[in-house]
């Protein structure tokens, strides 16, 4: 039964072909390479959506957004999982200049994936949504200009930040914070607010979807609140769909009778507002 | 007290009031109560409600449970509801083989397997629009185990689920992943 209805809705939803391991950024091996997930059938181009994992800096992979990005490959979209550098060696701003490359990379290789450069969106969950408000806010700033080889772009057309943080001066006593900006903020203030994207927000900046769980115990939902509060205040588009749930590992099942692990980003909710603010945004390839 | 809790309060009295007289354990029906009515822990907190009422269909082994389940749990610019049927077998392991005692009721260790379809609506409040739907099958096999004191029961279960997700738009393609499941329902047995 279940086999026939997924056959049956399937059709058309071929799984994609993946290229693994292609790097962005030669100098720093796997660190700095991405999976790239391509629809089957017409060459494109299609809208692109780069998803950008979690792990406060210190742990994650791009394998662990291989399932959704597997999924949107299966709809149409043209996926992409990066991998950016990690830990006490890469403090800020390493990471963020590795994601924009990330994305220049992916738009001067439009062409050869079947992209359409200027319907790109940034998925990003965690400190994954921290660099995807960076790159909707601050893409293309001068202080932030990689020097890679792919040099530097503008911001994505859409970004969608799952459970994030977005003002490190608010967090500044937690110690991945602290080794993320490579040090107190006592010492070094200026780093602090030039490493917040909530206080970098100004007038046209992307579309943003905001999702956070409202006792998410990892990361608080005010973080959500005050970013969604400071896009709108400048005439910024910006969404928040807030989930009454635990979130950043749990999340209350749709049968309201039990505890799921995964997060927020794993709910038909979240999906459902995934997709329709992807179509908003980029349109449906 | 909230309006939320005085709801399940007066649902946990009625169910209380309810209880017929035969609800206690009687010597001519050794499986003693042959239905139950639960409330599911977590809905408690949560903007929603989650039922269940379990009949002892093949006693002393085998019960099932229908449940209804129904959640709001979308905030700030999105409105939600999910609304989810489900049905559960339980085995009760400790009623059958080596395990089994002298307390044939429905109590103890028990293996079950439930069927949750489950389907989701979310409204865009800013642009008072229709964001979408979805559609959700899950199956979940749990251990569980149920402690009965006088009719009142709590019954924490632990398991794992297979859930697939169905956009009915066409939007998205389907997705299946597999979850860790806690859940604990509480309830008087009738």
């Amino acid at each position: 039964m279940r086999a026939l209805l997924l056959a049956s809705l399937a059709l058309g939803c071929s799984a994609p072909t993946t290229l693994a391991n292609v790097s962005y950024d030669d100098r720093f091996g796997e660190a700095t390479s991405l999976d790239l997930f391509l629809p089957v059938g017409d060459p494109g181009p299609r809208p692109l959506v780069v998803f950008l994992h979690g792990g406060l800096f210190q742990r994650g992979d791009k394998a662990d957004d291989r399932a959704a990005a597997a999924r949107l490959a299966s709809s149409g979209f043209v996926a992409a999982t990066v991998n950016y550098r990690l830990g006490a060696g890469a403090p800020f701003p390493a990471a963020v200049h590795d994601v924009a490359c990330a994305l220049a990379f992916l738009r001067r290789g439009s062409a050869d994936y079947g992209i359409d450069p200027d319907r790109v969106a940034v998925v990003g969950y965690a400190s994954g949504a921290y660099l995807a408000a960076m790159l909707g806010v601050a893409a293309g700033a001068p202080d932030l200009a990689p020097d890679c080889d792919a040099g530097v772009t503008g911001p994505p057309a859409a970004v969608v930040a799952g459970s994030g943080f977005y003002d490190l001066t608010t967090l500044a006593e937690r110690k991945e914070v602290q080794a993320f900006v490579g040090g107190e903020m006592e010492a070094l203030p200026e780093r602090y607010a030039a490493a917040s994207p909530l206080l970098r927000v100004g007038p046209g900046a992307p579309p943003f979807l905001l999702t956070h769980g409202e006792f998410d115990f990892v990361l608080p939902p005010e973080q959500s609140h005050r970013m969604e509060e400071a896009l709108a205040s400048w005439g910024n588009e910006v969404r928040l769909l807030s989930l009454f749930d635990p979130g950043h590992f749990l999340a209350a099942g749709a049968d309201n009778g039990g505890l799921y692990g995964g997060g927020v980003r794993d709910r038909p909710e979240s999906w459902i507002v995934l997709i329709d603010f992807l179509e908003q945004t980029l349109g449906l390839p | 007290m909230g309006s939320r809790e005085a709801l399940f309060a007066a649902l946990f009295a009625a169910l209380l009031v309810s209880v017929p007289a035969r609800a206690e354990p009687s010597k001519t029906d050794p499986f003693g109560p042959r239905q139950s009515a639960s409330l599911s822990f977590f809905s408690f907190f949560g903007p929603g409600l989650g039922v269940e009422h379990e009949t002892y269909v093949r006693p002393p082994w085998l019960s099932f449970v229908s449940g209804l389940g129904f959640r709001t749990t979308g905030g700030a610019d999105f409105t939600t509801l999910t609304l989810t049927p489900s049905l559960e077998g339980r085995v009760w392991l400790g009623n059958i083989g080596p395990w089994r005692g002298k307390d044939q009721r429905m109590t103890g260790l028990l293996l079950a397997l439930r069927e949750d379809v489950a389907w989701t609506v979310v409204e865009d409040e800013a642009q008072k629009r229709l964001a979408g739907t979805a559609v959700e099958l899950s199956e979940t096999v749990s251990l569980g185990y149920r402690f009965l004191i006088w009719r009142v029961h709590i019954t924490p279960l632990l398991g794992a689920a297979l859930t697939t997700q169905l956009d009915p738009r066409g939007r998205l393609a389907p997705t299946t992943f597999l979850s860790g499941k806690l859940a604990v329902t509480f309830g008087i047995m009738l």
